[in-house]
């Protein structure tokens, strides 16, 4: 009863945020230094003359006031139209959706992968915790945090592309090519997955009622997969919540590497072409999924674990 | 065997002597690995062994040898002399990053915790909408638009860092404005910014200084991947995120001029997250 409200509650905030998200995302194009329509007149091959490129600004609506041009964008971004590229007078949104499908694609695998290997690992490092496992673990969770997912997806198309020849070094969509961009993600995730849940694990296997259980004679086996699991689902939860966005600056870097025509790399191709609509776009899409996958975890939070009151929130 | 390991739990909230010690033996060879590295990224540009900018038609991906100890890349350019040169720009751009976003965000929160009020409610609004944006999206984003550079990159990075320090120094500050000895010293007649800065800012201090020593690993993997993408700083100046991409393309013929940047990057980064791993260990 009471979570109902709450969750009601934490949903009527986003709308506050979302007007915030819009704002700054359009704010960020606005001071950008460099003129719209002299480069869409110039990626258009036009001579640029000034009463062309008057023209034009007064055509794309560059000499109203900053507030009306916002108002403007901010509706528009929820008829779903994102505004035109500048490079091929294309819409943003036709352009953004095959690419972003495909981030999501690489974004989940990478999830899954990470989250099936750390899970399982952690669970066996706090099952026996200072045994041989643990301690290996934990200094190899140690060298995947050190490691950018750059220097991965090198090392990793350097060994197992050059030397072996095993993998394409472009992924182009194939089962085969997506191995290397996940790895690349998914190991630093993995690294860092662990060590969170080793600690959210042991920091619930510290409490009392654990030790009730002991007593009461139950296997350390049950009361890990029956109670610990249990309890630190709900941080755990967050922990995913949270890695989403390094998830999706991650794969700006990785997709750029392997040349995965996903959101990333079209963000990147934008950005050398300058093309500032495009830009635009993806960080409203990426601060989107972000905003709304933290809602989720909030929720899933709040119903996990009903003790934690999500209006008053610590800061 | 391994319910013993389970009962010895119930221990684990008091520090013990023995650990505390290997921990501040473990702080002390950090510390000292990362005043190496500091020193060596200060002075690296001066003491390369070649010039790192010197253009070789005749030594191009040449495998390393005496002359050329990591070997050169494809312009022949001596890599150890490139990565010398460019560990001054990752380590002293990364403490630059932590720095500024530390002290911004501790003044930011300060502020907000011991007023309270509008401005409390405004600044902590925006921390929310800076949240809401991943990290590296805006950064990528911001670096890309101001066209790049190693002050861009800062700039682009510190946008959103800051709320990091914001929210703990702000937490913090509302827990002991209470306490007894504030009050005492607000009756004695202390001005309020002589209470923040005598009394609030030591008590603080801990919290900040923990977490931006956990920053510094992050904040170099930030400004080499910046870098790495062509926003950051730009080739041809050395820099180790952008040498590993403008020696990718060469990678078979020249692995040296990869492998050398990433292991620099791999080392300093290890030993910065490791300090910080411990002087939170040792923080607790």
């Amino acid at each position: 009863m009471k979570t109902g409200k709450l969750i009601f509650k934490r949903i009527l905030q986003i709308i506050p945020l979302y007007i915030g998200i819009t704002f700054l995302t359009f704010l960020l194009v606005y001071i950008t230094p460099g003129d719209a329509a002299e480069k869409k007149l110039s990626s258009q091959g036009v001579a640029l003359s000034q009463e062309i490129l008057d023209a034009t600004r007064e055509k794309m609506g560059l000499n109203r006031p900053f507030i009306v041009q916002y108002g403007d964008w901010f509706f528009s971004v929820f008829r779903g139209d994102l505004g035109y590229s500048l490079k091929d007078g294309r819409p943003v949104t036709d352009k953004m959706i095959a690419p972003f499908g495909r981030t999501v694609i690489l974004a989940s695998l990478t999830m899954a992968v990470s989250l099936v290997l750390s899970f399982a690992a952690a669970f066996f490092s706090v099952l026996h915790r200072s045994g041989f496992f643990d301690r290996v673990m934990r200094v190899i969770s140690f060298i995947f945090n050190s490691l950018p997912g750059f220097v991965i997806s090198v090392l990793l198309m350097y060994f197992l592309c050059i030397k072996v020849n095993a993998f394409p070094v472009i992924s182009n969509g194939s089962a085969k090519g997506m191995v290397l961009p996940v790895l690349s993600l998914a190991l630093p995730l993995s690294g860092r997955f662990f060590r969170q849940f080793r600690s959210e694990m042991l920091e619930e296997i510290s409490k009392p009622y654990v030790a009730e259980m002991k007593m009461r004679g139950l296997k350390d086996i049950t009361i890990m997969t029956g109670s610990i699991l249990r309890g630190a689902a709900a941080p755990v939860i967050t922990i995913v919540g949270l890695a989403f966005g390094t998830l999706l600056g991650g794969s700006v870097v990785i997709e750029t590497i392997f040349s995965y025509p996903g959101i990333g790399k079209l963000a990147m191709d934008a950005i050398s072409d300058r093309d500032y609509a495009v830009v635009q776009g993806f960080v409203l899409i990426c601060a989107t999924v972000y905003s709304l996958v933290n809602l989720c975890t909030d929720i899933a939070y709040s119903v996990l674990d009903p003790r934690v009151k999500t209006d008053e929130r610590d800061y | 065997m391994t319910g013993n390991n389970m009962s010895k739990q119930n221990t684990k909230k008091t520090i013990s002597m023995s650990r505390r010690k290997t921990l501040l033996v473990r702080l002390y060879i950090l510390v000292f690995l990362a005043a190496i590295l500091l020193i060596l990224a200060g002075i690296g540009a001066f003491i390369t062994p070649n010039d790192p900018y010197k253009i070789n038609a005749l030594m191009m991906k040449k495998a390393p040898s005496p002359g050329f100890l990591f070997g050169t890349d494809s312009y022949g350019r001596c890599v150890c002399s490139r990565v010398l040169a460019g560990a001054g720009l990752t380590i002293y751009g990364a403490l630059i990053l932590v720095i500024s976003t530390a002290v911004t965000g501790t003044i930011l929160g300060t502020v907000c915790g011991y007023y309270g009020g509008i401005l409390d409610t405004v600044i902590m609004r925006i921390t929310d909408l800076m949240l809401a944006f991943p990290q590296m999206v805006l950064a990528i984003a911001v670096a890309g638009l101001a066209g790049g550079g190693l002050w861009n990159a800062i700039l682009a990075l510190g946008i959103t860092g800051w709320t990091l320090y914001c929210r703990l120094v702000r937490s913090r500050v509302m827990s002991i404005k209470h306490e007894p000895y504030i009050l005492a010293a607000r009756l004695s007649g202390c001005s309020d910014l002589k209470i923040i800065v005598s009394y609030i800012l030591p008590m603080t201090a801990g919290t900040v200084v923990v977490n931006a020593v956990t920053q510094m690993g992050t904040s170099i993997i930030w400004i080499a991947g910046l870098s790495f993408l062509g926003i950051g700083v730009r080739a041809p100046q050395a820099e180790w995120g952008n040498m590993i991409n403008e020696a990718r393309g060469t990678m078979q013929l020249a692995p040296w001029a990869v492998l050398a940047p990433c292991a620099a990057i791999f080392i300093t980064v290890t030993v910065f997250n490791f300090l910080g791993d411990t002087v939170r260990d040792l923080a607790d």
